[in-house]
């Protein structure tokens, strides 16, 4: 059984590393064609190991998709708000040093959601309810906040960009010739928009710095009390996940650019432990994945959970080094190459990619996004006001 | 090319492309299926259907239908109490497809009778 369950954990660190690495590869479809295919898997092993494979993948993704994100700008749903802050320290050298934040926000977030289990074991059937009563209320005076914190001459143009974007994810995720739809949504408003500014404007890497970033104490304990909350609130509720976290959390307190990288390594690796504890807890799935472990498992037991945390431990622990390993190759091997030519190469892959995984009318939505992304950028206000492609379709449909 | 033209441009396509996306959104939709094509590798995506409604039933916030178009049966749910008695009539549903404890489900996004 032990050894069954070392290999399950070992494979689900090598798919949990592809799927982080490559752009468009979610672990939602391994874990589809792993459900898929599960009669010939059971007849190697159990459902139990399957799970574990899951929570492995699952765990190791949450540290490896910031790579792409950060030094290529091709990002996923949970990563998006990184290509910006991630972007400028690639161009000062040190997109090394943008990983490795990410890396501590991820493994520190690892440790509080293992070490906070039992409180939200014990606590969720109580605040689950009061919390989906109160979670749009919540996004707006969020957003507010967020629109007002913009200098007087700029509120209007964050308004309108929060607004465009709301009708565009809303419109995008109820267009019912469309597949997952949020790949074009997301690629084209944070990655692909950034990748065509930097062909357009001849944007040129420096040599990267591979040597130790200092990070202050209280730049982490920051990230993770934030991380923390703003985890809690959106793992439980249905519809909402680590991009929202992240906008409640700026809307939180303001922070420095270093530790927001922190913190979003903190809430990607959090929202995800914490929907194994949400399925446990009051039985509901909050994330792609977690809808896989409870078809995989049905109703499972507590001790059952806390192997997938230990799980989670394990694999998250293994992590760390291989995506430092995978970041110092990025930053050793990316200012070889002419950094236009690999902008102008990942921006084909990406519009090449999208209609094979959303359809040929998804790539509407990637232009349309693409120009927003570069409108956003041009009228020098906070990319966070794009996450109204997600903030807005959920408001609409926690209030209608 | 100047900041301004780039900006002009970005802003024009921004907002034609996205009317453009309200548009399709709201009067494309997908060919109708047959029950029996559909299965759980179609998870999450849209299908439309056609059929009898061979049961319908409520609880609290909720209305499931049981349709059947002649090659086989699915239930559909939908997360609102409904007044109209479907049973019996023909209708067309546009959904998405879940699984719930097992069972492949479509949840109803639109009904036409």
């Amino acid at each position: 059984m032990i050894e069954y369950i070392l290999i399950a954990i070992f494979l689900g660190l090598i798919a949990g590393t592809i799927t982080g690495l490559i752009p468009g590869i979610h672990i939602n479809l391994v874990a589809l064609i792993l459900f898929a295919s599960s009669a010939f898997f059971l007849q190697f092993t159990d459902y139990f190991t399957l799970a574990i494979f899951i929570v492995s993948m699952a765990t190791t993704h949450t540290f490896l998709d910031f790579l792409p994100s950060i030094f290529l700008g091709a990002p996923d749903e949970d990563t998006a708000l990184s290509v910006l802050p991630g972007h400028r320290m690639l161009l000062k050298g040190q997109g090394y040093g943008a990983i490795k934040l990410t890396v501590i926000g991820s493994f520190f977030g690892l440790l509080v959601a293992v070490a906070l289990a039992p409180f939200f074991i014990v606590t969720l059937p109580y605040i689950y309810p009061f919390l989906t009563k109160i979670i749009a209320f919540l996004l707006i005076v969020i957003v507010i906040f967020l629109i007002f914190k913009e200098e007087k001459q700029k509120r209007f143009l964050s308004f309108f960009i929060f607004i465009l974007t709301g009708i565009l994810g809303y419109a995008s995720l109820n267009f019912p010739m469309i597949k997952q739809p949020l790949f074009p949504l997301f690629t084209g408003l944070f990655g692909a928009s950034l990748l065509t500014i930097s062909i357009i404007k001849n944007v040129k890497l420096p040599k990267q710095k591979i040597k130790s970033l200092k990070i202050k104490k209280k730049d982490i304990i920051q990230a993770l009390g934030l991380g923390i909350i703003s985890s809690s609130i959106v793992s439980f509720l249905p519809g909402i996940g680590s991009s929202q976290a992240a906008v409640i959390s700026s809307g939180l307190k303001k922070i420095q650019e270093r530790t927001f990288l922190i913190l979003l390594g903190t809430i990607n690796t959090m929202v995800m432990l914490l929907s194994f504890i949400a399925l446990f807890s009051v039985g509901k799935p909050r994330t792609g994945i977690a809808v896989f472990l409870g078809r995989f498992l049905g109703i499972f037991s507590e001790q059952q959970l806390w192997f997938f945390l230990v799980t989670a431990l394990v694999a998250g622990s293994i992590s760390v080094f291989i995506t430092l390993l995978f970041a110092k190759t990025f930053a050793k091997g990316i200012i070889k190459i002419n950094y236009k030519k690999i902008c102008f190469i990942i921006l084909i892959f990406l519009i090449i990619l999208t209609p094979i995984l959303s359809g040929w009318l998804s790539l509407i939505i990637l232009i349309t996004a693409i120009a927003i992304g570069i409108t956003t950028s041009l009228f020098g206000i906070r990319k966070i006001h794009m996450m109204g492609c997600l903030i807005l379709p959920v408001i609409i449909w926690h209030l209608i | 090319m100047k900041t301004r033209t780039l900006l002009k441009l970005s802003l024009i396509i921004a907002l034609i492309g996205t009317f453009v996306i309200v548009i399709l959104a709201n009067n494309l939709e997908p060919n109708i299926s047959k029950i029996s094509s559909i299965n759980e590798k179609m998870i999450d995506e849209w299908v439309r259907i056609k059929g009898n409604v061979t049961n319908q039933r409520s609880t609290e916030g909720l209305t499931i239908l049981t349709i059947y178009d002649g090659t086989a049966g699915i239930r559909a749910i939908m997360y609102k109490n409904m007044n109209e008695d479907l049973e019996g009539s023909e209708i067309i549903i546009l959904g998405k497809i879940i699984i719930y404890k097992d069972e492949i489900e479509i949840q109803i996004e639109k009904i036409q009778t």
